[in-house]
Order: C-alpha cells, then sequence, then structure tokens
C-alpha cells in the first residue's frame, strides 16, 4: 500500500513536469524553450532604447529619415536605425572605418532573423565531404570552402561578425534540418529545382556556382563518351538530383547500367576507386574535388559530355520573406562589388566616395540595408570580412587551390559569365 | 466477519483519500492519461504546424486541390531512378510505390536468406562452444566475443571495404576449379538455371516422382516397425525419384525437340545446327573448328579476328532461347556473338535491319514473323538451360550476379545476428539439466541422436523467445545495407524522399512496412513457440 502511494506520487509529479515542459514547447516549435524564454527580455530592452534612439538623428538628419518613411510608412524602427551614425556622417566614418559601430537598433524582421539576433550565431547546413565547397579542413578543424564562406558571408551581414555554426548534413538530411528549423539556411551545393523550390517548400536565394553533372570513368577504360558505358556500372551517391539525372539520360540515349547508390558522397568515390564501378557521377565541380582524393587522380578523367543543369544556390524556408531577402542580398552583395571592383582590400578607399551607386551599396547613403531590418552596412561587412565574388572563388576554387576551376558560366555577365546582380538602388 | 467489517468501515472512515490505495490508483492512472494524450497531442501539433509551413505541395491530389487524403498520391508519380537488382521487374518510369515494393522485397530477401543462415550458424557455433574440443570451442568462443562486441556498422564497413576489395577486379575474375563461376570486385557470377517450355512436361514427373517416394518411404517405414530391421528409408525414396525424374526427363526434351530454333538466311547453307560448326569454320578458314584452340594459341588467329567472323544472332534480352542456344554452341565450341533487344518485336526489326545474320526465338515466334527467304534451324532442347556469365562489355552478362553489396550486408548480419544466437543456443543447451544426457547416453543413442532427440526438443523451449528478438534484430539492421550501397527498403525511401520532398509520408510509410516486418515475424515464432511447449496442466 506505502509503495503504491510512492508510485501515484512519483507519477503525479512526473506528469506535472511533463506538462509544464510540453505547455512551454507549444508556444514555439521552432525555438527551443530555453531561447524562447529569452526572447521576451530582448524584445523589450530593445524597445526601451527605441524611443530615445528615434528622436536624436531625426533631428539631425531629417533628410533620411523623411526618406526612410516614406518608402517603409510602417516602420518606425527603420527611421529608429537611422540614427547609426554610418549612415549619417560619412566624413566620421572615412577617418575611422574600423569604429563603424554595427550595433544598431534592431526591430521587426522576420521570425528567422529574430531568431539568429537572439541567438547570436547563424545556424547553417553544409556539406564536410566536398572539398572546395564545404569540407573540413584536416590542418585546422574547420568547415572550409565556397559554401562556407557564403554560410559566413550571411552571419556578418546579420550579425556584424562572423558569428556562425555549420551543421554538417548528409544530402537527404539537408532538408529536413531546414524545415523543422534546427537550421536557419542551407549552403550545401544543392541544385535549385522547380519540385524543391515548390513541393519541399524551399525559396532559392541567387545562383552562387553554375555547375553540371559530369561523368568520371578511368582512362586505361578506353571509355570516351556515355555510349562506351553501356552495360556498365555507376558509382553514385543517393538522395541527391545526381540520380535521377542519370537514369534519365541513360534512358533517353537506350544506354544499359546498374546504379551502385551509397548514402556517403566519401563511400561513393571509395567504392569507385577500389573498381566496383566503371563511372562515377556527380556534379562536375564534385568530380574535381573528389578526383584529388582518390588514389591516384591522373588515371581518371572526366568526360565532356555535361548531363545536367545544375544550378547550385542556398536556400531558406519558404514563409519568412524577410529572411528570403537577406540571404538573396548578401549573394548578390558579393557579386556586385565583383563588379564594381570593390574587394575585401580596396573596399575603405571607396568609403566618402563620390559614386551614388557605391556609396549605395555601402550603407553609406539610402537605407536599403534597414528596410532588410539589417545594418545599413551590411554589404560593407560583407565585402569587408569574407570578400566579393571572385575573391570567395579564387579563394575556394581558384588558380592557386588544386582544383584550378576555370570560371566559365561563373564568370560575372561582363566576362560572358552569367554572374548578375540586380541593381543596389 | 462480523467481527472485522465494521473495522474496515471505520479505517476506510479514518483514511483522508490522498492515502486511499484505490482514489490513488484512479488519480494515477488519469495523470498517466492526460501525459500521454499532452504527449501526442504536442507531437500531432509539432507535425501539423510544420506541414502547414510547407505548404499544400504536400498534399497535392491529382485534380490539383489539397487535401490531407492526398498526403500519398505522390506514390504514383514516377520514380524516374534506377535500382541496381530487383526481384520484381523495375524500371525508372515505374512509380514510387513499385520503387517502394523493390525496396521492401529487396530488404525481405535479406532479411529470410539471414534469419536462415544466422539461425544454421548460431546452433552450429552455440553447440561447438560446448565442444569438449579445446580448439572448436576456443575459436567458437573467440568468434563470438569479437562479433558481438563490435559494432555492426563498423562490421560492414571492413567487410566491403576491407574484404570484398582484395578480391581482383573483373577481366581477371577468379574461376575456382574451371568452373562456371566467376569472383571479382563486382560480386560473384554464377550460372542460372532457366526454365524452358519443355519444363511444364518435366514438372509433371518430378510431382509423380515426390508421389513415389512418398509412398516408398511409407511402405519401408511399416516394414521397419514390422521386422524392427533398420532400413535407410531416404536412400531408397531417394532412388525412386531420381528413376522417375531422369525418365521424365528424356521425355520432355523429345516432346520439345521443336519448340526453340533460329531464323537465318538461305544464302548462308544452314539446314541444321550442327551445320554452324562448319560455316565458322570455312570462315575463320579452319578445316575444323577443334583447330581454333590450337590457332588461338600460335597466334594464327587473333581474337579479333575470332570476332569478326563468328555469327551474330539477335535475340531478347534474358530469354530462354538464347541461354538453349549458347549451351549448344559452347558444347560444340562454336564463337558465337549477340545482340540483344528488350522485346521480340524489335528483335525481329533488328534481324530485318540486318543487325545481325540470325535470329533465335521459340519457333512460334519464329513462324509468326514469316520473315521470306529464310530458313528455320530447329535448336534441340532440355527442360532446363543453364544460362553461364560471361563478359561482355563491361560487365558480365548471362547467369545470376550476387552483388558485392548484397554478399556484404549479407554476410555482416548473419555473423552478427550468428554470434547472439550462439550464446542463445549454448544457454539452451545449458538449461538442459545433465541427467537427460546421460539418461541418453545410458539408452546407447549416439551423440548426434542425443543432440537431435533428447537436448535440443527441450532446448528450443529456452531458446525461442530470445530468438524472436534476434530474427527482429537482424530484420530492422538491414537498414543498414545503404552503407555497402545495396537498395534495400531504407535506401530506396531514401531517394524517395529526396526526391518527392514528402519527409513525414515516407516516414511513415518505412515505419509501417518494418512494423508489418517485425508483427509476421514475431506472429510465426510465438506460433511456433506455443506448438513446443510444454503442455501443462
Amino acid at each position: 500500500m506505502k509503495l503504491r502511494v510512492f508510485v501515484g506520487l512519483a507519477v503525479l509529479l512526473l506528469a506535472l513536469a511533463l506538462v509544464a515542459c510540453g505547455g512551454g514547447d507549444d508556444t514555439s516549435t521552432i525555438t527551443p524553450v530555453a531561447e524562447a524564454t529569452t526572447a521576451p527580455a530582448a524584445t523589450e530592452a530593445t524597445t526601451a532604447e527605441e524611443p530615445a534612439a528615434t528622436e536624436e538623428p531625426a533631428a539631425e538628419e531629417p533628410t533620411a529619415t523623411a526618406e526612410a518613411v516614406a518608402e517603409q510608412p510602417t516602420a518606425t524602427e527603420a527611421a529608429a536605425a537611422t540614427e547609426e551614425p554610418a549612415a549619417t556622417e560619412p566624413p566620421a566614418a572615412t577617418a575611422d572605418p574600423a569604429a563603424l559601430p554595427t550595433q544598431a537598433v534592431f526591430v521587426g524582421g522576420g521570425p528567422t532573423l529574430e531568431a539568429v539576433r537572439n541567438r547570436g550565431v547563424l545556424r547553417c547546413a553544409g556539406n564536410q565531404a566536398v572539398p572546395g565547397f564545404g569540407y573540413i579542413n584536416p590542418d585546422t578543424n574547420e568547415f572550409e570552402g565556397f559554401d562556407i564562406d557564403y554560410c559566413k558571408a550571411i552571419a556578418v551581414a546579420v550579425l556584424g561578425e562572423p558569428a556562425f555554426e555549420v551543421r554538417h548534413t548528409s544530402a537527404n538530411e539537408r532538408f529536413p534540418v531546414l524545415q523543422s528549423g534546427e537550421v536557419d539556411v542551407l549552403v550545401r551545393n544543392t541544385t535549385w529545382t522547380i519540385s524543391r523550390d515548390t513541393s519541399v517548400g524551399l525559396n532559392f536565394a541567387p545562383v552562387t556556382f553554375y555547375d553540371g553533372q559530369g561523368m568520371m570513368v578511368r582512362t586505361d577504360s578506353g571509355i570516351t563518351d556515355l555510349e562506351g558505358l553501356d552495360g556498365g556500372t555507376i558509382c553514385v551517391q543517393s538522395g541527391t538530383t545526381t540520380e535521377k539525372n542519370l537514369a534519365d539520360v541513360f534512358r533517353a540515349r537506350g544506354i544499359d547500367f546498374t546504379p551502385v547508390v551509397f548514402e556517403d558522397a566519401d563511400a561513393t568515390r571509395e567504392a569507385y576507386d577500389q573498381g566496383q564501378c566503371d563511372g562515377f557521377t556527380t556534379d562536375k565541380s564534385g568530380l574535381v574535388s573528389q578526383q584529388i582524393l582518390l588514389a591516384d587522380p591522373t588515371a581518371h578523367i572526366i568526360l565532356d559530355e555535361t548531363m545536367s543543369k545544375e544550378p547550385l544556390a542556398p536556400a531558406v524556408r519558404q514563409g519568412d520573406d524577410n529572411w528570403y531577402d537577406i540571404v538573396k542580398w548578401t549573394v548578390y552583395c558579393t557579386i556586385d562589388a565583383e563588379e564594381l571592383g570593390i574587394s575585401s582590400e580596396n573596399v575603405d578607399t571607396f568609403l566618402g566616395g563620390e559614386d551614388p551607386v557605391i556609396q549605395n551599396l555601402l550603407g553609406e547613403t539610402g537605407d536599403l540595408g534597414l528596410a532588410m531590418s539589417l545594418n545599413a552596412d551590411f554589404c560593407y561587412q560583407v565585402i569587408k570580412q569574407v570578400g566579393n565574388y571572385g575573391e570567395i572563388y579564387n579563394r575556394n576554387l581558384g588558380p592557386d587551390t588544386p582544383f584550378n576551376l576555370p570560371r566559365g558560366l561563373n564568370n560575372l555577365y561582363t566576362n560572358g559569365g552569367l554572374q548578375y546582380s540586380p541593381p543596389f538602388r | 466477519m462480523t467481527d472485522l467489517a465494521p473495522k474496515t468501515t471505520r479505517r476506510a472512515a479514518e483514511t483522508p483519500f490522498w492515502r486511499d490505495a484505490r482514489v490513488l490508483g484512479v488519480l494515477a492512472q488519469a495523470v498517466f492519461l492526460a501525459v500521454v494524450v499532452a504527449a501526442a497531442a504536442w507531437i500531432g501539433s509539432n507535425a501539423s504546424q510544420n506541414m502547414l509551413r510547407l505548404g499544400g505541395s504536400q498534399f497535392l491530389c491529382r485534380d490539383g486541390t489539397t487535401s490531407f487524403r492526398c498526403a500519398f498520391d505522390f506514390l504514383r508519380l514516377d520514380a524516374q531512378f534506377a535500382i541496381s537488382e530487383s526481384l520484381i521487374p523495375y524500371d525508372p518510369s515505374d512509380s514510387y510505390a513499385r520503387a517502394l515494393a523493390v525496396g521492401a522485397l529487396n530488404t525481405a530477401k535479406v532479411a529470410v536468406l539471414g534469419i536462415v543462415l544466422a539461425t544454421v550458424l548460431g546452433t552450429v557455433t552455440g553447440i561447438a562452444r560446448l565442444s569438449s574440443n579445446w580448439l572448436i570451442s576456443t575459436v567458437a568462443r573467440w568468434y563470438v566475443d569479437l562479433i558481438r562486441n563490435t559494432p555492426l556498422l563498423v562490421q560492414l564497413f571492413f567487410l566491403f571495404f576491407g574484404v570484398i576489395v582484395l578480391f581482383p577486379p573483373i577481366r581477371a575474375a577468379l574461376q575456382p576449379f574451371g568452373l562456371p563461376i566467376y569472383l571479382s570486385q563486382r560480386g560473384i557470377n554464377l550460372p542460372r538455371p532457366v526454365v524452358m517450355p519443355s519444363f511444364g512436361t518435366w514438372l509433371i514427373f518430378l510431382v509423380a516422382g515426390v508421389g513415389l517416394a512418398a509412398v516408398a518411404w511409407f511402405l519401408l517405414g511399416r516394414r521397419e516397425v514390422r521386422t524392427g530391421q533398420a532400413i535407410n528409408r531416404p536412400l531408397w525414396a531417394a532412388l525412386a525419384f531420381a528413376v522417375v525424374a531422369v525418365g521424365g526427363w528424356f521425355v520432355a526434351a523429345a516432346g520439345g525437340a521443336n519448340n526453340q530454333g533460329f531464323l537465318v538466311s538461305d544464302s548462308a547453307g544452314i539446314s541444321v545446327l550442327d551445320d554452324l560448326a562448319t560455316t565458322t569454320a570455312v570462315r575463320l578458314g579452319l578445316v575444323d573448328l577443334d583447330e581454333l584452340p590450337g590457332a588461338l594459341a600460335s597466334g594464327a588467329l587473333t581474337e579479333d579476328e575470332v570476332e569478326q567472323g563468328t555469327l551474330i544472332f539477335c535475340g531478347v534480352k534474358d530469354a530462354p532461347a538464347e541461354a538453349n542456344l549458347t549451351a549448344q554452341l559452347r558444347r560444340a565450341g562454336v564463337p558465337f556473338a549477340f545482340e540483344r533487344f528488350p522485346g521480340p518485336n524489335e528483335a525481329i526489326g533488328g534481324y530485318v535491319d540486318g543487325d545481325c545474320e540470325a535470329l533465335v526465338a521459340p519457333r512460334a515466334v519464329l513462324m509468326a514473323a514469316s520473315i521470306p527467304a529464310s530458313t528455320i534451324v530447329p535448336v534441340p532442347e532440355t527442360p532446363l538451360r543453364f544460362s553461364l556469365p560471361r563478359i561482355e562489355g563491361l560487365n558480365f552478362v548471362g547467369g545470376i550476379k550476387l552483388s558485392p553489396n548484397f554478399a556484404a550486408i549479407l554476410i555482416g548480419l548473419v555473423l552478427y545476428t550468428g554470434a547472439f544466437i550462439a550464446e542463445i543456443v549454448r544457454a539452451g543447451i545449458q538449461s538442459v539439466p545433465r541427467g537427460q544426457s546421460e539418461a541418453a547416453r545410458a539408452l546407447g543413442l549416439s551423440e548426434a541422436q542425443r543432440l537431435r532427440l533428447v537436448v535440443l526438443p527441450q532446448a528450443l523451449r529456452v531458446i525461442i523467445p530470445p530468438l524472436t528478438s534476434q530474427y527482429l534484430n537482424l530484420t530492422k539492421n538491414s537498414s543498414l545495407a545503404i552503407a555497402v550501397g545495396f537498395p534495400d527498403l531504407w535506401s530506396v525511401a531514401y531517394t524517395t524522399l529526396n526526391q518527392s520532398g514528402r519527409a513525414l509520408q515516407v516516414f511513415l510509410l518505412v515505419m509501417a512496412t518494418y512494423l508489418a516486418f517485425s508483427l509476421i515475424i514475431s506472429f510465426f515464432l510465438n506460433w511456433y513457440n506455443r506448438r513446443i511447449a510444454l503442455v501443462e496442466r
């Protein structure tokens, strides 16, 4: 009897505890409980600062405020944020660019932006197995690569500093972790397709890398085109568009093949390297970076044929337009900067210049960043801390890297490529 | 009784409700129910919120509307990816539903074979561990300890990337004892029995043979009981079966003599199969085909020249006609080449277009095609032909292939689960009292008889319940197949998930399928367990 009473009480307590937790979680499915509780405090703090901030700059810079109000009537916060000296006092900024205050008063913005600000860290879904794009540098144990740099750029645009975490994901995990809110943005050599854009519930930022699916074979096999692979075995990674493209292209050409599907990029490459397969297919950029990991990289060639269009782009969840804008314009910022010849090294020399286009881009005039609830100088910070598109490309894939991947389609449109940014104005 | 009644009432009146066991019991149950409901509601609302955020595209009906009813409609869409091995015909243009069925069948294949082999291995090892032979028991103990104490995934990777790679590449495949069996990195290629049309006739004889064997078994058993003399019943039954089966083989082959044939232009001068050898010999510039190996060895002829000179046959891919013809040609030592087509009409088209000089197919197809200026050459048939693997192009064609991926997952699971089963078997055997074994020896039973008739039947009662969970483990562990590239249910579902974006639906389907597998296994084992259980009164 005593025992039953005790057990009954224990269950009661446990139940109460569970209900309490459950109730807490119910209010916010995305953010963990701890963050949900800190959120109100942070919001309060910002609201408290707001009135004071609105007054001073409004008096000092009537034009800027007027502009802001005109463009975004509902957003008092836009006006509030204009107090930032960088935007209002160019001379001071030129004198000491490093002292640019990055702490603006943030109000509004979408739920993702708010969550990132409260957390103080951006969470990206990335790859760890594609050298050049996303991999862990064995010397430093840090994530490095083209995609990782874009994650960094978004973090800089939002937080003013490269505060980001990379969540390594497999090809299949990447959508669920984004959909469930575990990460804020997916920058993991992901191909932009209509089904992903619509039925998977993603929004794709501009293409950061134009790629196409290729095929690698052994040089001594004598295979020179896809038809030569008739009856062959082909290693392919699961959960990628690659699998479908392979089936589509080979079916259309009447080529018989057997796929061997692995979950992991390393396992796929290893199986090919050891002779389990006659061909190894993935995006050409991936083939180039996998090739240097093969036992004898020189014994393999990549066939000329391109089996698909693979525009690789960062992706965000549908339904948060503000966050989508932020990711989109962060990418455009790097492209536009390259077009204007602004790099991380010379960006400071452009500050306080005469060119209104550049002044807009760097946030010296206008409120381009503020309309997205970012700092006015978000693009300046991205260029300063991460670099322009060309710098990011060359750092990870350019001539000084083992890949030495030609720019090709990824050149600026002015150089015959496809990279083109809408204007910053 | 009358004494006690007032006492209890008084005590009940004294006990406050929070110390009343009945009230507390009800309360505890109510709270537990509330917790379960709350948890379910939380999970449900979380899922539905996520679903809403993803939008109606997840529940698209075929008429363009969205509704929860249509959550699984995507299964009818084209899968558009290829699967390396399948028990049922599958093509990338088939639906997701069929692709998932292929995966489920592959999982079932691994599970069924794995369970059978793991049981055999486990039983043998379990008995070996108890052996009085030091070497046998030590080896068994080492095997069990090593396998049980390392993770399965590590073992699978080791098997696949550490062992199978040691096999030679496909061009240098091992051929043990000159048999038509090839071991290479690409797997094991074995001959495949192909059922010919006359197999039906032979099947009748086979059934009759089984009947005769059963009758012999029964009659000899009665005689054994009557006379008390041991008779080798299996031998006699097998003999009865063999006589009928062999006789039936020839009868069926004679009946099907005209079933198969090939069509060849009149100008080729081939009217019976034997002419093919002479024609080929003439084309190669030889008097007799027997000289071919010598000519190749001496360098008088090159492989390329032989390839040029051989007759090319058009045929349907994987059709029995090809296996029938190649078996004959191989026996006669005639070199041959095949052009394979997906269907009979394409093959006929290929012959008419001149892709090849002869068309091989069942006689009925050749007659129906009615191509002028051609002769039909009959090819003798037997009820079964073996399709032998041979290298053509990049891979083997013909025969049956045990892929390295399948071998890795099967061997990995069998070794792993076998170690656990061995321990269960050992425990079961040790649970049988020693007196039983001593009594069996006293009766003069041999060691094998003692184990088979006395120990194992009693040990089974202890073995079956834990064995059930090992079978379930094996089935569920088969989902690691994706690590070694075998297309099991999870591997296919993974691709489906990625292509369709229907995470929740795919997960539900996968869970339901594994649940179904598990329920089937436990149903059978529970049934068997009840059957062998001690009858208690």
